[in-house]
């Protein structure tokens, strides 16, 4: 389903496959907290946590809430987030929702 | 042929004049022939071309019509989104659900922390009790002590007194003895077990205190947060009421857009309907054309020539019209497209930016998330309260049991302390029988005070035992109550909780979806756009077909100006296409029939000939100057008349322009 990928030192990388709906939001949410409280993450130091969300054309209201938790875990380690997306559905949905100032959103 | 007759004066050289102007005439004749040749092939083409521009005109009206209807679609997901985004187009139970679910559980919250930090200090005060209680520990084996080293005196005394005071004693030490054995197990088992009762009542000191401190926290916070975004909703419906978005204003000018572009499409009717009545001119044309040929002299053909010149004019000035009218449509039409597209585009990242929608459908701080993190929320503090409670519960359930049990000891220690005391009290009244008994006497007595004195701190222990054992059961009783309300609450949180949750979740839904349509209207409108931008290809006729008719009708009316200013012709003679004039169904129609026939009555005027196209069909033609009275008709050639050949007056009232014009 997702995939922790080290792309650099300082950045944790997670990769969603397909949309982040309401379907799958609630197991990504269990993958996403266990990842992040490995031992081998959470000892380590990152600065900035990418989500990947490249393989999404559809982001719906849970797959909003989920992200916004993540944004704030994140943000409580003292780190950043980033969104790549490659769908242009996804960028309004980040932007109606004012999300896009809180997370830097880089298209793929 | 010889054009120089023999003799210079006289009939020959009038009959060879009239030759010449004879084969000159003919050899206009045969232009004209030409030049109607022209007008007929570019007549036909023109009916022909004419369908296929109504053809053109109505695939772009359909095409239109469906950018008009996604335009439509656009417009009301933009108005659906705006109304969802701001509240307006819902009423305040999408989210007085959940703040009422918060709202009670978070009164659920401060009960459970008023309760917690009463228990707090009933649960202090039986530590401190338990502290006093194993201090009795320290207070019995003090006071117990000398009876250790009783049981040997005991002997020792009673040694000389016989046997049988001996075995009186030794009875008595067994019981001390026995006393002792009691004690030391109470003293490393039971009160051990209360020390360890101690430890875990202050480690659920510790978690209370925690979560005590937690629970006052967050319902502090939620009560801010609940009252903050109930009179925040109240006040952003209210006033989004009233509010006039910048989108309203775009759908208006929108609106306006589009009827320009409808307007664009009447021009066909318009181009059309001057296009019939160009081409209902051409037969009398034809006919005043077969006049004018089958004319035998040049007094016939001055009135077909007349009627040409002015109807050619007329008709070119006709077409000229249709032409700017043709340019004005596809301008509008373009125009108006390219417009609408970029206000449509414009509209589009208004309502992604617009700042009314911060409010609730923010994803980050916007009502939504704060109701749907609030149930998340208090469904954890419940819950964990919950699992307190029932630790708590747990912990504590035993240890009145542990209490109540070791006064039961307590009380039979005290118990078998007083018996020994009583024998101790005969074995000493009988030992001072014997006035060797006096030591037994004195142990007795002594060991009578330690009983009574251990009795007493016994009772005492027992008692506080008896008052923490029952103070525990209330507390556990206390919890066992707040783990059931607890677990209920847990449930509507649950239940309910999740309910709320997903309505909350489906309203943002609702106007994510709406965005997303948003999205995809957009790009229909697009494709649409261009799809119709391409049936707007009126060039070629505006260009090509008009022209090729326009041109020699032009140039017939030029050719037969300069034959009647040649024959010395008036032009100011009757009208002959006055009549043209009733069948004209539009203002433009008549401007231009009026400046032709101005630029014919004063004939120093610029007459209508091929213009640039103009911007409006009021610009085609200029206003024909002013007549100048009195002023003679200017002639450019000589006339070359004979008396036979002067022009017979027209008729007084134009009876066969009439009649002509009548059938038109």
């Amino acid at each position: 389903m997702n995939s922790p990928q080290d792309s650099e030192k300082d950045s944790l990388t997670l990769r969603v496959l397909g949309d982040l709906l309401s379907t799958n939001a609630e197991a990504l949410q269990s993958e996403f907290a266990r990842l992040l409280e490995g031992a081998d993450v959470s000892s380590r130091k990152w600065g900035i946590f990418r989500l990947d969300l490249t393989g999404a054309k559809m982001v719906d209201s849970v797959g909003l809430n989920l992200v916004v938790t993540l944004l704030k875990r994140v943000q409580k380690r003292g780190a950043r987030m980033q969104i790549a997306y490659s769908n242009a559905n996804v960028l309004r949905t980040f932007s109606f929702t004012r999300l896009d100032r809180h997370v830097e959103l880089v298209k793929a | 042929m010889k054009w120089w007759p023999l003799k210079l004066k006289g009939e020959p050289l009038l009959v060879r004049l009239q030759l010449l102007f004879g084969s000159l005439e003919r050899r206009r004749s045969s232009e004209f022939a030409g030049l109607f040749a022209q007008v007929r092939e570019a007549e036909l083409n023109l009916v022909q071309a004419s369908r296929g521009l109504e053809a053109q005109f109505l695939a772009t009206s359909s095409e239109l019509e469906s950018l008009a209807g996604f335009g439509d679609q656009f417009v009301k997901q933009v108005e659906t989104l705006v109304s969802l985004a701001t509240g307006k187009g819902c009423d305040d139970s999408v989210f007085s659900g959940a703040i009422r679910l918060i709202d009670q559980s978070t009164q659920f919250l401060v009960g459970c922390q008023e309760q917690t930090v009463g228990t707090l200090e009933l649960l202090r005060t039986y530590n401190a009790q338990i502290g006093r209680l194993l201090a009795v520990e320290t207070q019995l084996q003090r006071t117990m002590l000398p009876l250790r080293f009783v049981p040997t005196l005991f002997k020792a005394e009673s040694a000389p007194l016989g046997s049988a005071v001996q075995q009186m004693f030794t009875s008595l030490t067994h019981e001390i003895e026995g006393l002792h054995a009691q004690v030391q197990e109470i003293f490393g088992t039971k009160f051990k077990q209360l020390e360890q009762t101690r430890r875990t009542v202050a480690a659920v000191i510790a978690q209370l205190d925690r979560q005590s401190q937690s629970l006052h926290e967050v319902t502090t916070t939620h009560k801010a947060q609940i009252e903050s975004s109930i009179e925040t909703l109240k006040k952003e419906m209210t006033s989004n009421h009233e509010r006039d978005v910048r989108l309203g204003v775009l759908s208006k000018d929108i609106a306006r857009e589009v009827e320009q572009i409808v307007m664009g499409l009447q021009f066909q009717d318009i181009i059309n309907q001057k296009l019939q009545h160009v081409t209902a001119a051409f037969p009398q044309i034809e006919a005043k054309f077969t006049e004018f040929n089958t004319a035998s002299n040049q007094a016939q053909a001055r009135e077909p020539l007349h009627f040409l010149e002015q109807s050619c004019r007329l008709e070119a000035g006709q077409l000229q019209g249709a032409e700017g009218d043709l340019a004005n449509a596809e301008a509008a039409i373009q125009g108006g497209i390219q417009k609408v597209l970029a206000q449509l585009t414009e509209m589009d990242s208004h309502c992604l930016s617009l700042e009314e929608f911060k409010l609730l459908t923010t994803s980050f701080d916007g009502m939504i998330q704060v109701l749907v993190e609030m149930i998340e929320e208090v469904r954890d503090l419940v819950g964990a309260t919950v699992a307190s409670a029932a630790e708590a519960y747990e912990v504590l359930r035993p240890l009145g049991g542990l209490a109540s049990g070791l006064t039961a000891i307590i009380r039979d220690l005290s118990a078998r302390i007083r018996l020994i005391g009583l024998n101790a009290q005969v074995q000493a009244a009988r030992a001072a029988q014997d006035r060797r008994g006096a030591g037994l006497e004195v142990l007795s007595a002594r060991t009578s005070e330690i009983s009574e004195e251990t009795n007493r701190i016994s009772v005492d222990a027992a008692s506080q035992l008896d008052a923490l054992a029952a103070g525990l059961a209330e507390s556990v009783n206390a919890f066992g109550k707040l783990q059931t309300t607890g677990l209920t609450q847990q449930d509507v949180l649950n239940q309910q909780g999740r309910t709320e949750e997903r309505r909350l979740h489906a309203f943002r839904d609702s106007a994510l979806e709406t965005l997303r349509a948003i999205g995809d209207s957009l790009d229909q409108l697009r494709a649409q756009a261009q799809r119709t931008l391409a049936t707007v290809q009126f060039s070629e006729f505006r260009q090509s077909t008009l022209p090729a008719l326009r041109l020699p009708l032009i140039a017939i009316a030029d050719g037969a100006q300069r034959w009647v200013q040649a024959r010395g012709g008036d032009q100011s003679e009757a009208i002959l296409v006055d009549g043209f004039k009733r069948n004209y169904t539009m203002a433009s129609e008549r401007e231009v029939f009026a400046s032709v026939v101005s630029a014919r009555s004063s004939p120093s005027a610029p007459l209508p000939s091929e213009r640039p196209v103009a911007n409006s069909e009021f610009e085609a033609f200029t206003e024909p100057p002013a007549d100048k009275e009195g002023e003679p008709a200017s002639v450019s050639e000589p006339a070359l008349q004979t008396a036979s050949e002067r022009p017979a007056p027209a008729s007084p009232n134009g009876s066969d322009l009439g009649a002509n014009v009548e059938l038109f």
